[in-house]
């Protein structure tokens, strides 16, 4: 069956989804709540410290080899495995909480102490500092010499303030998922460099009674001011713990080898839950992310007044392009990161991707995103809420992908990487709200219709699904033109819509 | 036959598009026409539609969907669609089979409306220039660019060719042809002939090891100049054609309009 996008079948969904959260409840996150499993419907005031680690060195791994092939991809996991682990032993030990591990960067959360105590935020921002440098430390040494696997170089970025943790979105996900400046600034200083170290948003440094920094993301913290964190701090674990602890638990559960396998497409079918090294799929597929442009401005336009309206934003904008991603299209899902959806999809055979037609199909779904995205606004708008000044940046990119879980047995963390990953995510980056961008490989993978449509740019403006599958199908792209086929029911309208016209102009 | 008989035979069709008749007088028929679209949706029009010296014209019967006037989007003064250049793609209505091609020209006319007001500009290059005089410039250079062969009429189709006048010197002024850009080659306009006709031809017989020139290519050199030309002619004509416009402004929807810049500015004027 054609994959395809319907306006009414869209409506609907958006609608039911409007009525989920009439009523949206916020708490502000105190002592002993718990920040597991939340409802739809409600969100948690979170003051707290958000801590990004980046991993520099993850593009080398990706780039050792030439081809991106099975060696580079096995080596890739099992570096971020070893990291993985390492990391996880790290937060419990030190009780922050881990949000998610996506690719190179891991977010978490210090939530403690609380506000009831004196001086509270100076603290849980000191104690984030002892924890990156932890993290800094340990990742230095859990490299693998036998294996080929370097030890990581890392750069950490923290900012501190109110966010909303509100619900995944994952059917049995448990960790909340955080939108706000704070998560949304950490990121950007564990983002904005290539230089290691450990870097806080004015806000962190003031906070810890630092002067603020012209240009923070170019100002790591001094051995001297990390120290005095540490001390302060106190973590009560060193480095060497973390070490044996991490080796004694290699030892007792090894991580085996990666095993690749094709998944048969579509991706939709894929259980992620059945993934380890030992099941993990690999083929060629199409990566996209979407990302909610604005919404980062528009929760700190509501946080304060009418954070209901965030919630019932995000819940309806995420489920509606979820369902576009999975139901519409036939893709798999990967997760949700913050307010940008991130999945995979796959056309052909059990034993060979369908390239062209994968690529086609990924510029149907933007399109179908995009279309679904101004629907929700619109339908959103007409409820009364504020919708103002959000867009939809879509990217995405071609080529051999990897979907796995990694980490400790019990608390895997899906992972999916790859260069073309990657690619997607910095493709969707370039684009401003009403824009999707295609990677290099995908544009050359693509049918000449897809080229055309992008052009050298590799971007296009404000493309629905209406205008792709319109301007595919001019061109002659099969995918588009079976997409179009299966839309008109009346025979007679069908052929209309393959009339070309030469439509003229007058003087009169 | 007479126009009523005409309009006997358009209505006739009108349910299988899923046309519903409204009225009817000996000249005209009135119409609600649901347009669906690719993605679903579908916009529902009502429509007049008059015989006027045998040809069938349409147009809403209130500007409601679409502007009242745009010549961008192919919508005359008086509110009728402009659907097709009647010099050479007319459509007689004698016969059943040419009114459905009337109604699935109408149709898609409608869902390349749709389209041309999100994009801004019309969906595909595939429009007639504006105005009779540009649009048999366009027709000839069309004509050229098939004598050419490929890929000219298509960068032709698609909007990749642009011309540009550049300095004049003992030959007059030459003619620039651009193709997304970058220069392909420079024609002497009153000669009408190539500037350098020994440089290699543009069809594949000049991207050969030892490559043909221009000027042996066959009727290649003659077809480089008209297609040079003829487009520069097509963009004066369309000029001229806008100028007519003078006093009159559109509706603003279509980028690069030359009529909507004064829409704007008076927009911008009530707005202060
Ligand atoms: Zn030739
Ligand atoms: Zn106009």
């Amino acid at each position: 069956m054609a994959k395809n996008w319907k306006h009414d079948r869209a409506a609907d969904h958006i609608e039911k989804k409007i009525k989920d959260v009439e009523t949206v409840t916020i708490v502000d996150y105190v002592r002993d709540m718990s920040l597991e499993n939340i409802p739809a419907n409600k969100a948690f005031r979170v003051d707290g410290v958000h801590l990004y680690a980046d991993i520099l060195n993850l593009t080398d791994m990706l780039n050792v080899t030439a081809d991106e092939g099975v060696t580079c991809h096995r080596r890739t996991l099992r570096f971020l495995n070893l990291h993985y682990r390492a990391v996880h032993r790290i937060l419990a030990r030190c009780d922050a909480r881990r949000v998610d591990f996506h690719n190179q960067r891991l977010h978490a959360l210090i939530a403690k102490p609380y506000n009831a105590e004196n001086d509270a935020e100076a603290k849980r921002v000191r104690r984030a500092v002892a924890i990156a440098q932890l993290i800094i430390d340990v990742l230095h040494e859990t490299g693998d010499d036998d294996e080929h696997i370097p030890d990581a170089d890392v750069r950490v970025g923290i900012d501190t303030g109110e966010a909303l943790a509100v619900n995944n979105g994952r059917r049995g996900g448990r960790e909340p998922l955080f939108l706000g400046e704070p998560a949304n600034h950490a990121a950007k200083m564990s983002g904005g460099g290539s230089n290691p170290g450990i870097y806080l948003t004015n806000n962190a440094r003031l906070a810890i009674g630092l002067a603020e920094a012209a240009r923070p993301a170019n100002t790591p913290l001094t051995t001297a001011e990390i120290a005095s964190c540490q001390d302060a701090a106190d973590l009560g674990v060193s480095k060497e713990t973390i070490m044996a602890e991490w080796r004694e638990d290699l030892r007792k559960n090894p991580i085996g080898s990666f095993e690749f396998s094709r998944h048969t497409p579509p991706l939709r079918t894929l259980d992620m839950t059945t993934l380890t090294p030992a099941n993990t799929k690999r083929q060629e597929s199409a990566s996209v992310y979407a990302d909610i442009d604005g919404f980062t401005a528009y929760v700190a336009r509501h946080i304060e007044e009418t954070p209901e309206d965030v919630v019932r934003v995000f819940h309806v904008i995420r489920a509606e392009l979820d369902r576009v991603f999975t139901c519409d299209f036939d893709g798999r899902r990967i997760r949700f990161i913050g307010d940008c959806l991130h999945g995979l999809l796959c056309d052909g055979t059990v034993h060979t991707t369908d390239d062209k037609e994968t690529v086609s199909t990924a510029t149907l779904c933007a399109g179908a995103l995009r279309s679904s995205f101004e629907l929700a606004l619109e339908k959103l708008g007409d409820e009364g809420i504020d919708t103002d000044s959000l867009g939809l940046a879509i990217g995405f990119e071609f080529g051999p992908m990897t979907i796995t879980r990694l980490g400790m047995q019990g608390d895997r963390v899906r992972c999916s990487v790859s260069r073309g990953v990657l690619t997607s995510e910095a493709e969707q980056t370039r684009c401003s709200g009403d824009e999707t961008a295609i990677g290099p490989l995908a544009h050359d993978a693509g049918t000449k219709a897809v080229r055309d449509l992008f052009g050298s740019g590799r971007k296009v403006k404000s493309l629905d699904y209406n205008e792709a599958v319109e301007v595919l199908a001019e061109k002659g792209d099969d995918t588009a033109l079976a997409a179009k086929r299966a839309a008109f029911s009346t025979p007679a309208i069908a052929a209309a819509s393959e009339r070309i016209i030469r439509p003229y102009s007058e003087r009169k | 036959m007479s126009p009523s008989d005409d309009l006997d035979i358009i209505a006739s069709c009108a349910a299988e598009f899923g046309a519903v008749e409204i009225a009817r007088t000996r000249l005209e028929l009135k119409v609600q026409l649901p347009v669906p679209l690719a993605d679903g949706r579908s916009h529902s029009y009502r429509l007049v539609i008059a015989i006027f010296r045998g040809v069938a014209t349409a147009q809403e019967e209130k500007p409601h969907l679409l502007p009242e006037f745009c010549p961008a989007r192919h919508i005359n003064r008086d509110g009728s669609f402009c659907l097709f250049w009647r010099a050479v793609d007319d459509i007689v209505i004698d016969n059943v089979s040419a009114a459905r091609m009337w109604w699935e020209t109408l149709i898609r006319f409608l869902q390349q409306q749709v389209r041309a007001a999100r994009l801004r500009h019309w969906p595909d290059a595939k429009g007639r220039a504006h105005g009779e005089k540009a649009a048999i410039h366009q027709l000839r250079a069309e004509r050229a660019a098939g004598r050419l062969g490929a890929p000219f009429p298509e960068d032709l189709a698609d909007g990749r060719l642009i011309v540009e006048v550049s300095n004049s010197s003992g030959h007059g002024p030459a003619v620039r042809l651009l193709h997304n850009g970058r220069r392909l080659y420079s024609v002497w306009r009153r000669d009408r002939r190539v500037v350098n006709q020994r440089q290699p031809c543009l069809c594949p017989k000049g991207a050969q090891r030892r490559p043909i020139v221009l000027k042996s290519c066959g009727d290649h050199g003659g077809a480089a100049a008209d297609l040079a030309l003829e487009l520069q002619s097509m963009a004066e004509e369309e000029r001229r054609f806008w100028n007519d416009f003078e006093s009159t402004q559109c509706c603003g929807t279509m980028d690069g309009c030359p009529l909507a810049k004064r829409e704007s500015s008076v927009r911008a004027e009530r707005v202060g």
